[in-house]
């Protein structure tokens, strides 16, 4: 006999917090290759990924109406989208740019820059309000200040997001005022792409801790 | 919580000045109390808010000044923000911040020919998890 019974809503997980963004160039080149990854900056407001699927559908109109008898979805095409405080001009005209190394315009269309994204749970990097590394190992999964991640610890990095291959949509742009202190905010588009080096069902990210969809991010 | 950092970063700023302090006659910049009556001329300071934001934190000080006479004020007042006034982000007391005058209002002056004046500066470091 099923039973059904609600969950337990004191203990329900509700909020992830800021996130950091980190990058490598180019794609990942797949499971058991180091992902050597960097901070891209200080982000202001929410990182938004959206994400939306090609879906085809088989309709009986006669039948059932608008109700899909059959449906298969194509994708995701993956957008992440974010402010970021963009007056570091190595950022700007180096990172953040969809053809790197011609940040202002080419003779010729060439084919985008690739990067690896990773989303982490900021809070992941601080402990006590100190700021800490996180490593990780084939061997010895994620360490967070040289010890091994805790078990809350554990539960930020499954909020973690790995884009395995896409590129910047803009280039990133100084912003210029007086007020505000002068701040200059970038709306950056990262655009995932699929990296066929990945698994099947990781194509494009994979959530949470890649170890769990048996792609190792570490040589060792 | 950072306005610790900056307030000792501003009062360190203000009291270096030179100018401002021959306009004083070597008066230095102290925490407003309300036990302590003001002796023109004077310098005072009060932390007026602190909002912490997503990395960083606004710290807003309000300084107030008494002088005697129109020009005695108007240089401390251009002093205070040629010191505290800065339109990107730089170092300030080794602490990095966005340093902004925002405004000045008259007070109510206490005596006759005694200028009283508050300007109000917004500072705003990165948080202390960050630093």
């Amino acid at each position: 006999m099923p039973s059904y019974s609600l969950l337990n809503l004191k203990t329900l997980l509700r909020a992830v917090g800021r996130g950091s963004i980190w990058y490598d160039t180019g794609a990942f080149p797949g499971t058991g290759n180091d992902l050597d990854l960097t901070h891209l900056g200080d982000t202001r407001g929410a990182i938004t990924p959206a994400a939306t699927y090609n879906l085809s559908e088989l309709k009986v109109r006669e039948l059932y109406g608008e109700s899909p008898l059959e449906a298969s979805a194509a994708g995701p095409a993956v957008d992440l989208t974010f402010e970021i405080w963009a007056a570091d001009k190595e950022l700007v005209r180096n990172i953040i740019q969809p053809v790197a190394g011609a940040p202002g315009g080419t003779f010729r269309p060439r084919p985008v820059t690739e990067y690896t994204l990773v989303v982490f749970p900021e809070k992941l990097f601080i402990e006590d309000d100190v700021q800490v590394a996180v490593a990780y190992t084939t061997a010895g999964g994620w360490t967070v200040g040289g010890d091994a991640a805790s078990s809350d610890q554990e539960e930020m990095i499954k909020n973690a997001l790995f884009f395995w291959r896409g590129y910047w949509t803009e280039p990133a742009m100084p912003v210029y005022q007086y007020d505000e202190g002068g701040e200059s905010l970038f709306s950056a588009t990262f655009r995932a792409m699929p990296n066929l080096n990945m698994p099947d069902g990781n194509v494009v990210y994979t959530a949470g801790d890649p170890a769990d969809e048996s792609i190792e991010i570490a040589a060792a | 919580m950072r306005w610790d950092n900056v307030v000792a970063a501003v009062v360190t700023a203000v009291n270096a000045d030179a100018a401002l302090s021959t306009a004083t006659g070597g008066e230095t910049l102290k925490p407003w109390s309300a036990s302590a009556d003001i002796e023109v001329p004077a310098l005072r300071y009060e932390v007026a808010e602190n909002v912490p934001g997503e990395s960083t934190e606004l710290i807003g000080i309000n300084i107030a000044y008494w002088i005697t006479g129109m020009s005695a004020a108007a240089t401390v007042e251009r002093r205070l923000i040629r010191v505290l006034h800065n339109d990107e982000w730089r170092t300030l007391g080794g602490v990095y911040m966005a340093t902004l005058h925002r405004s000045t209002t008259p007070t109510a002056d206490p005596d006759p020919g005694v200028v009283h004046r508050t300007l109000s500066f917004h500072f705003q470091p990165v948080r202390e998890k960050y630093t």
